[in-house]
Protein backbone atom coordinates (compact mmCIF):
# COMPACT_ATOMS: atom_id res chain seq x y z
CA UNK A 1 0.00 0.00 0.00
CA UNK A 2 2.80 2.58 1.02
CA UNK A 3 4.36 3.00 -1.99
CA UNK A 4 1.23 2.88 -4.33
CA UNK A 5 0.08 5.94 -1.48
CA UNK A 6 3.13 8.13 -1.85
CA UNK A 7 3.34 8.16 -5.67
CA UNK A 8 -0.18 8.85 -5.80
CA UNK A 9 0.11 11.69 -3.33
CA UNK A 10 2.66 12.96 -5.46
CA UNK A 11 1.83 13.20 -8.62
CA UNK A 12 -1.56 14.63 -7.53
CA UNK A 13 0.13 16.94 -4.88
CA UNK A 14 -1.12 20.39 -7.28
CA UNK A 15 -4.49 18.88 -7.91
CA UNK A 16 -8.09 18.96 -6.05
CA UNK A 17 -6.72 15.91 -4.12
CA UNK A 18 -6.41 14.57 -0.63
CA UNK A 19 -5.84 11.12 1.00
CA UNK A 20 -7.01 10.94 4.69
CA UNK A 21 -6.37 7.79 6.86
CA UNK A 22 -8.35 6.68 9.44
CA UNK A 23 -5.41 4.76 11.71
CA UNK A 24 -5.73 2.16 14.33
CA UNK A 25 -2.71 1.85 15.84
CA UNK A 26 -1.29 2.10 18.97
CA UNK A 27 0.50 5.40 19.31
CA UNK A 28 4.07 4.32 19.32
CA UNK A 29 3.56 1.65 16.28
CA UNK A 30 1.73 4.69 14.33
CA UNK A 31 4.26 7.36 14.45
CA UNK A 32 7.19 4.74 13.59
CA UNK A 33 5.31 3.53 10.44
CA UNK A 34 4.81 7.27 9.74
CA UNK A 35 8.50 7.83 10.28
CA UNK A 36 9.93 4.62 8.11
CA UNK A 37 7.19 4.99 5.65
CA UNK A 38 7.38 8.66 5.01
CA UNK A 39 3.86 9.20 4.83
CA UNK A 40 2.39 12.71 4.35
CA UNK A 41 -0.67 12.60 4.22
CA UNK A 42 -3.17 13.38 7.48
CA UNK A 43 -4.91 10.33 9.40
CA UNK A 44 -7.72 10.48 11.95
CA UNK A 45 -6.28 8.56 14.72
CA UNK A 46 -8.54 6.29 15.65
CA UNK A 47 -7.68 5.28 19.51
CA UNK A 48 -5.73 2.87 19.06
CA UNK A 49 -7.43 -0.11 18.31
CA UNK A 50 -9.41 -1.93 15.54
CA UNK A 51 -11.89 -1.26 17.53
CA UNK A 52 -12.00 2.37 18.05
CA UNK A 53 -14.99 4.77 17.63
CA UNK A 54 -15.08 5.49 13.78
CA UNK A 55 -13.93 2.17 12.26
CA UNK A 56 -17.06 0.89 14.63
CA UNK A 57 -19.19 3.98 13.67
CA UNK A 58 -18.35 3.12 9.81
CA UNK A 59 -18.70 -0.73 10.58
CA UNK A 60 -14.92 -1.67 9.27
CA UNK A 61 -14.09 -5.06 10.12
CA UNK A 62 -11.08 -5.51 7.56
CA UNK A 63 -8.15 -3.43 6.75
CA UNK A 64 -7.18 -2.04 4.49
CA UNK A 65 -10.75 -0.35 3.82
CA UNK A 66 -11.00 2.17 0.76
CA UNK A 67 -13.81 4.85 0.30
CA UNK A 68 -13.42 6.94 -2.42
CA UNK A 69 -15.66 10.05 -2.69
CA UNK A 70 -16.03 12.74 -5.00
CA UNK A 71 -15.33 16.84 -4.60
CA UNK A 72 -18.88 16.97 -3.72
CA UNK A 73 -18.27 13.80 -0.82
CA UNK A 74 -20.49 11.46 -2.52
CA UNK A 75 -19.10 7.58 -2.20
CA UNK A 76 -18.55 6.99 -5.65
CA UNK A 77 -16.49 3.80 -4.95
CA UNK A 78 -14.85 1.01 -2.16
CA UNK A 79 -12.01 -0.64 -1.81
CA UNK A 80 -10.72 -0.14 -5.22
CA UNK A 81 -6.73 -0.51 -5.12
CA UNK A 82 -3.68 0.37 -6.43
CA UNK A 83 -4.44 0.89 -10.00
CA UNK A 84 -7.97 0.39 -9.70
CA UNK A 85 -7.89 3.19 -7.10
CA UNK A 86 -5.45 5.72 -9.75
CA UNK A 87 -8.34 4.86 -12.41
CA UNK A 88 -11.40 5.95 -10.24
CA UNK A 89 -9.29 8.94 -8.81
CA UNK A 90 -8.06 10.23 -12.01
CA UNK A 91 -11.66 9.65 -13.72
CA UNK A 92 -13.53 11.78 -10.99
CA UNK A 93 -10.74 14.68 -11.26
CA UNK A 94 -11.89 14.59 -14.71
CA UNK A 95 -15.55 14.73 -14.12
CA UNK A 96 -15.03 17.45 -11.55
CA UNK A 97 -12.97 20.05 -14.27
CA UNK A 98 -16.33 19.12 -16.11
CA UNK A 99 -14.87 16.74 -18.46
CA UNK B 1 -11.28 16.82 78.97
CA UNK B 2 -11.12 13.31 77.49
CA UNK B 3 -8.88 12.68 74.81
CA UNK B 4 -10.33 10.84 71.60
CA UNK B 5 -8.27 9.42 69.83
CA UNK B 6 -8.10 10.62 66.22
CA UNK B 7 -8.78 8.44 63.50
CA UNK B 8 -7.95 10.55 60.56
CA UNK B 9 -5.08 12.09 60.27
CA UNK B 10 -2.04 9.44 60.89
CA UNK B 11 1.45 11.05 61.61
CA UNK B 12 4.12 11.63 58.92
CA UNK B 13 5.94 8.55 60.47
CA UNK B 14 3.78 6.62 59.75
CA UNK B 15 3.78 8.11 56.39
CA UNK B 16 7.48 7.15 55.95
CA UNK B 17 7.25 4.25 56.83
CA UNK B 18 4.49 3.64 54.55
CA UNK B 19 7.05 5.03 51.42
CA UNK B 20 8.75 1.86 51.05
CA UNK B 21 5.84 -0.19 50.37
CA UNK B 22 4.11 1.95 48.11
CA UNK B 23 7.42 2.17 46.44
CA UNK B 24 8.04 -1.42 46.28
CA UNK B 25 4.51 -1.94 45.05
CA UNK B 26 5.06 0.33 42.03
CA UNK B 27 8.59 -0.90 41.29
CA UNK B 28 7.43 -4.52 40.74
CA UNK B 29 4.54 -2.92 38.40
CA UNK B 30 7.86 -1.60 36.31
CA UNK B 31 9.40 -4.31 36.39
CA UNK B 32 7.00 -6.62 35.59
CA UNK B 33 5.65 -5.04 33.11
CA UNK B 34 9.58 -4.51 31.35
CA UNK B 35 9.50 -8.08 31.81
CA UNK B 36 6.30 -9.18 30.10
CA UNK B 37 7.27 -6.37 27.25
CA UNK B 38 10.75 -8.15 26.64
CA UNK B 39 8.91 -11.15 26.31
CA UNK B 40 6.42 -9.87 23.78
CA UNK B 41 9.36 -8.60 22.17
CA UNK B 42 11.16 -11.61 22.21
CA UNK B 43 8.04 -14.30 20.95
CA UNK B 44 7.17 -11.37 18.04
CA UNK B 45 10.97 -11.85 16.74
CA UNK B 46 10.07 -15.74 16.46
CA UNK B 47 6.65 -14.66 14.99
CA UNK B 48 8.53 -12.78 12.31
CA UNK B 49 11.43 -15.06 11.40
CA UNK B 50 8.85 -17.36 10.20
CA UNK B 51 6.77 -15.00 8.30
CA UNK B 52 10.06 -13.93 6.26
CA UNK B 53 10.14 -17.22 4.98
CA UNK B 54 6.47 -16.07 3.61
CA UNK B 55 8.29 -14.63 0.43
CA UNK B 56 9.43 -18.06 -0.77
CA UNK B 57 5.69 -19.50 -1.06
CA UNK B 58 4.57 -20.77 -4.32
CA UNK B 59 2.68 -18.37 -6.00
CA UNK B 60 -0.65 -18.06 -5.25
CA UNK B 61 -3.38 -19.40 -7.92
CA UNK B 62 -7.14 -18.81 -8.63
CA UNK B 63 -7.23 -22.52 -10.32
CA UNK B 64 -8.72 -24.71 -7.74
CA UNK B 65 -7.02 -27.89 -9.32
CA UNK B 66 -3.79 -26.32 -9.99
CA UNK B 67 -0.75 -27.99 -8.29
CA UNK B 68 0.45 -24.62 -7.82
CA UNK B 69 -2.93 -23.84 -5.43
CA UNK B 70 -2.20 -27.21 -3.35
CA UNK B 71 1.67 -26.43 -3.02
CA UNK B 72 0.56 -22.96 -1.62
CA UNK B 73 -1.99 -24.95 0.64
CA UNK B 74 0.30 -27.05 2.00
CA UNK B 75 3.32 -24.06 2.43
CA UNK B 76 1.06 -22.08 4.47
CA UNK B 77 -0.19 -24.90 6.35
CA UNK B 78 3.51 -25.71 7.42
CA UNK B 79 4.02 -21.82 8.22
CA UNK B 80 1.05 -22.41 10.57
CA UNK B 81 2.41 -25.53 12.10
CA UNK B 82 5.47 -23.19 13.05
CA UNK B 83 4.04 -20.17 14.51
CA UNK B 84 1.90 -22.67 16.65
CA UNK B 85 4.94 -24.61 17.79
CA UNK B 86 6.50 -21.64 18.12
CA UNK B 87 3.31 -20.71 20.54
CA UNK B 88 3.26 -24.06 22.54
CA UNK B 89 6.96 -23.00 23.59
CA UNK B 90 6.25 -19.70 24.64
CA UNK B 91 3.17 -20.94 26.72
CA UNK B 92 5.65 -22.15 29.84
CA UNK B 93 7.30 -18.85 30.05
CA UNK B 94 4.10 -16.60 30.12
CA UNK B 95 2.92 -19.09 32.84
CA UNK B 96 6.34 -18.80 34.63
CA UNK B 97 6.06 -14.77 34.34
CA UNK B 98 2.57 -14.73 35.30
CA UNK B 99 3.02 -16.62 38.87
CA UNK B 100 6.45 -14.29 39.28
CA UNK B 101 4.39 -11.09 38.84
CA UNK B 102 1.32 -12.25 40.62
CA UNK B 103 -1.07 -9.35 41.61
CA UNK B 104 0.72 -7.34 39.27
CA UNK B 105 -1.36 -6.14 35.92
CA UNK B 106 1.49 -7.38 33.57
CA UNK B 107 1.22 -10.50 35.85
CA UNK B 108 -2.38 -10.86 34.90
CA UNK B 109 -1.87 -10.09 31.40
CA UNK B 110 0.27 -12.67 30.98
CA UNK B 111 -1.95 -15.79 32.43
CA UNK B 112 -4.34 -14.39 30.11
CA UNK B 113 -2.02 -14.81 27.20
CA UNK B 114 -0.99 -18.39 28.48
CA UNK B 115 -4.81 -18.62 28.67
CA UNK B 116 -6.26 -18.12 25.26
CA UNK B 117 -3.57 -20.01 23.79
CA UNK B 118 -4.67 -23.10 25.65
CA UNK B 119 -8.53 -22.24 25.06
CA UNK B 120 -7.80 -22.82 20.93
CA UNK B 121 -8.35 -26.02 19.26
CA UNK B 122 -5.52 -27.53 18.48
CA UNK B 123 -5.25 -26.81 14.26
CA UNK B 124 -5.56 -29.69 12.00
CA UNK B 125 -6.54 -32.49 14.72
CA UNK B 126 -9.99 -33.87 14.63
CA UNK B 127 -11.31 -33.00 17.80
CA UNK B 128 -12.35 -35.79 20.66
CA UNK B 129 -14.98 -36.14 22.10
CA UNK B 130 -15.72 -33.58 25.16
CA UNK B 131 -12.35 -31.65 24.10
CA UNK B 132 -14.84 -28.86 24.23
CA UNK B 133 -15.79 -29.12 27.44
CA UNK B 134 -12.49 -29.94 28.92
CA UNK B 135 -11.32 -26.75 27.62
CA UNK B 136 -13.79 -24.57 29.32
CA UNK B 137 -13.59 -26.45 32.51
CA UNK B 138 -9.51 -25.26 31.94
CA UNK B 139 -10.55 -21.66 31.37
CA UNK B 140 -13.24 -22.03 34.30
CA UNK B 141 -10.10 -22.85 36.36
CA UNK B 142 -7.63 -20.12 35.53
CA UNK B 143 -10.63 -17.50 35.50
CA UNK B 144 -11.34 -18.97 39.30
CA UNK B 145 -7.71 -18.50 40.64
CA UNK B 146 -7.57 -14.90 38.74
CA UNK B 147 -10.82 -14.18 40.86
CA UNK B 148 -9.30 -15.12 44.01
CA UNK B 149 -6.39 -12.82 43.50
CA UNK B 150 -8.00 -9.75 41.02
CA UNK B 151 -11.42 -9.43 42.06
CA UNK B 152 -11.14 -6.56 43.74
CA UNK B 153 -8.60 -5.14 41.20
CA UNK B 154 -8.86 -2.68 38.63
CA UNK B 155 -6.80 -4.70 36.44
CA UNK B 156 -9.18 -7.48 36.18
CA UNK B 157 -10.57 -5.07 33.42
CA UNK B 158 -8.31 -6.87 30.93
CA UNK B 159 -10.09 -10.03 31.29
CA UNK B 160 -13.43 -8.20 30.46
CA UNK B 161 -12.05 -7.52 27.08
CA UNK B 162 -10.79 -10.87 27.13
CA UNK B 163 -14.52 -12.25 27.07
CA UNK B 164 -14.48 -14.29 23.99
CA UNK B 165 -12.71 -17.15 25.94
CA UNK B 166 -15.60 -17.73 27.90
CA UNK B 167 -18.63 -19.48 26.38
CA UNK B 168 -22.26 -18.30 27.11
CA UNK B 169 -22.84 -19.60 30.61
CA UNK B 170 -19.52 -18.40 31.72
CA UNK B 171 -19.23 -14.57 30.35
CA UNK B 172 -22.83 -14.27 31.93
CA UNK B 173 -21.40 -16.06 35.15
CA UNK B 174 -18.08 -13.89 35.38
CA UNK B 175 -19.20 -10.71 33.98
CA UNK B 176 -22.25 -10.43 35.89
CA UNK B 177 -19.92 -10.69 38.74
CA UNK B 178 -17.70 -8.00 38.18
CA UNK B 179 -20.77 -6.17 36.72
CA UNK B 180 -21.99 -6.13 40.11
CA UNK B 181 -19.56 -6.12 42.46
CA UNK B 182 -16.25 -4.94 41.05
CA UNK B 183 -15.27 -1.30 43.06
CA UNK B 184 -13.89 0.23 40.16
CA UNK B 185 -15.72 1.71 37.70
CA UNK B 186 -13.18 0.95 34.67
CA UNK B 187 -13.91 -2.90 35.50
CA UNK B 188 -17.77 -2.70 35.56
CA UNK B 189 -17.66 -0.53 32.16
CA UNK B 190 -15.58 -3.24 30.65
CA UNK B 191 -17.98 -5.82 31.26
CA UNK B 192 -20.71 -3.94 29.99
CA UNK B 193 -19.02 -3.44 27.20
CA UNK B 194 -17.57 -6.34 25.68
CA UNK B 195 -20.09 -8.22 26.01
CA UNK B 196 -22.40 -6.08 24.30
CA UNK B 197 -19.78 -5.72 21.73
CA UNK B 198 -19.54 -9.45 20.90
CA UNK B 199 -22.99 -9.81 20.44
CA UNK B 200 -23.16 -7.09 18.42
CA UNK B 201 -20.33 -8.88 15.88
CA UNK B 202 -22.47 -12.01 16.25
CA UNK B 203 -25.40 -10.67 14.87
CA UNK B 204 -24.09 -9.32 11.77
CA UNK B 205 -23.60 -13.32 10.98
CA UNK B 206 -26.46 -14.89 12.64
CA UNK B 207 -30.16 -14.62 12.72
CA UNK B 208 -31.72 -13.62 15.96
CA UNK B 209 -33.51 -16.69 17.29
CA UNK B 210 -37.28 -16.07 16.45
CA UNK B 211 -39.07 -13.67 18.81
CA UNK B 212 -36.11 -12.53 20.64
CA UNK B 213 -34.60 -8.97 20.03
CA UNK B 214 -31.31 -9.38 21.45
CA UNK B 215 -30.59 -5.62 19.82
CA UNK B 216 -32.72 -3.94 22.48
CA UNK B 217 -30.57 -5.43 25.06
CA UNK B 218 -27.66 -4.54 23.81
CA UNK B 219 -29.20 -0.95 23.58
CA UNK B 220 -29.86 -0.74 26.78
CA UNK B 221 -26.45 -1.96 27.67
CA UNK B 222 -24.84 0.45 25.40
CA UNK B 223 -27.13 3.47 26.99
CA UNK B 224 -26.49 2.47 30.11
CA UNK B 225 -22.57 2.73 29.61
CA UNK B 226 -23.34 6.39 27.37
CA UNK B 227 -25.13 7.76 31.31
CA UNK B 228 -22.84 6.06 33.42
CA UNK B 229 -19.63 5.38 32.10
CA UNK B 230 -19.43 7.72 29.56
CA UNK B 231 -15.54 9.33 30.78
CA UNK B 232 -14.24 6.32 31.55
CA UNK B 233 -10.97 5.97 29.58
CA UNK B 234 -10.38 2.71 27.20
CA UNK B 235 -7.26 2.50 24.74
CA UNK B 236 -7.10 6.48 23.36
CA UNK B 237 -11.13 6.86 23.19
CA UNK B 238 -13.63 6.32 26.24
CA UNK B 239 -15.95 3.39 26.90
CA UNK B 240 -19.27 6.53 26.49
CA UNK B 241 -17.37 6.94 22.86
CA UNK B 242 -17.58 3.35 21.94
CA UNK B 243 -20.98 2.64 23.03
CA UNK B 244 -22.18 5.59 21.04
CA UNK B 245 -20.27 4.43 17.91
CA UNK B 246 -22.13 0.87 18.33
CA UNK B 247 -24.95 2.66 18.84
CA UNK B 248 -25.50 5.53 16.05
CA UNK B 249 -23.27 3.18 13.43
CA UNK B 250 -24.26 3.94 9.96
CA UNK B 251 -26.00 0.91 7.70
CA UNK B 252 -24.75 -0.23 4.56
CA UNK B 253 -27.43 1.85 2.83
CA UNK B 254 -25.95 4.68 4.17
CA UNK B 255 -22.18 3.64 3.17
CA UNK B 256 -23.64 2.66 -0.37
CA UNK B 257 -22.24 4.00 -3.40
CA UNK B 258 -23.48 7.03 -4.58
CA UNK B 259 -24.52 8.00 -0.90
CA UNK B 260 -22.99 11.49 0.66
CA UNK B 261 -19.89 10.37 3.39
CA UNK B 262 -21.29 10.37 6.47
CA UNK B 263 -19.15 13.32 8.60
CA UNK B 264 -15.89 12.05 10.56
CA UNK B 265 -15.09 14.00 13.34
CA UNK B 266 -11.69 13.13 15.34
CA UNK B 267 -8.46 14.32 16.10
CA UNK B 268 -5.01 13.99 14.73
CA UNK B 269 -2.65 11.96 16.77
CA UNK B 270 -1.36 15.05 17.81
CA UNK B 271 -4.62 15.72 19.51
CA UNK B 272 -5.36 18.18 16.50
CA UNK B 273 -9.39 18.52 15.60
CA UNK B 274 -9.71 17.22 12.17
CA UNK B 275 -13.06 16.67 9.86
CA UNK B 276 -14.03 15.28 6.52
CA UNK B 277 -15.64 17.91 5.58
CA UNK B 278 -12.24 19.70 5.53
CA UNK B 279 -11.83 17.79 2.12
CA UNK B 280 -14.94 18.91 0.71
CA UNK B 281 -13.86 20.25 -2.75
CA UNK B 282 -11.56 17.38 -3.35
CA UNK B 283 -11.24 13.79 -4.76
CA UNK B 284 -10.99 12.01 -1.27
CA UNK B 285 -9.61 9.07 -0.72
CA UNK B 286 -10.43 7.29 2.93
CA UNK B 287 -8.25 4.62 3.78
CA UNK B 288 -8.83 3.09 7.24
CA UNK B 289 -5.24 1.28 7.54
CA UNK B 290 -2.97 0.27 10.51
CA UNK B 291 0.72 -1.06 9.99
CA UNK B 292 0.63 -4.39 10.26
Amino acid sequence: MYPHERSLVSRLAEEPFALVGVNSDPVEKYRTAIEREEITWPSFWDGGSTDGPISTKWGVYGWPTIYILDHEGVIRAKNKREEAMDEVVDQLLEEMRGG
Amino acid sequence: MKRRKRLTGWTPAVYLFLLPVVFTACSSEDEASEAIAALEAEYEGGREAISEKQDSLPEMSEDPDSAELAAFRAASEARNLEYEALTETFVPRYEALADEYWGTGAGLEAKIWAMSRAARPVRGEEEEEGAEEARAAKIAEHTDAIFDEYGQSPHIEQLAENSYLFNEDQAEHYLGQLRESSPHANVRAAALYYPASRKLSRLRFEEPEEGTDPRAEIDTDLQLLIDEYGDIPKDGSTYGALAYAHLTAHSEEELAIGQPAPAIIGTTVDGEEIRLSDFLGKVTVIDFWGDW
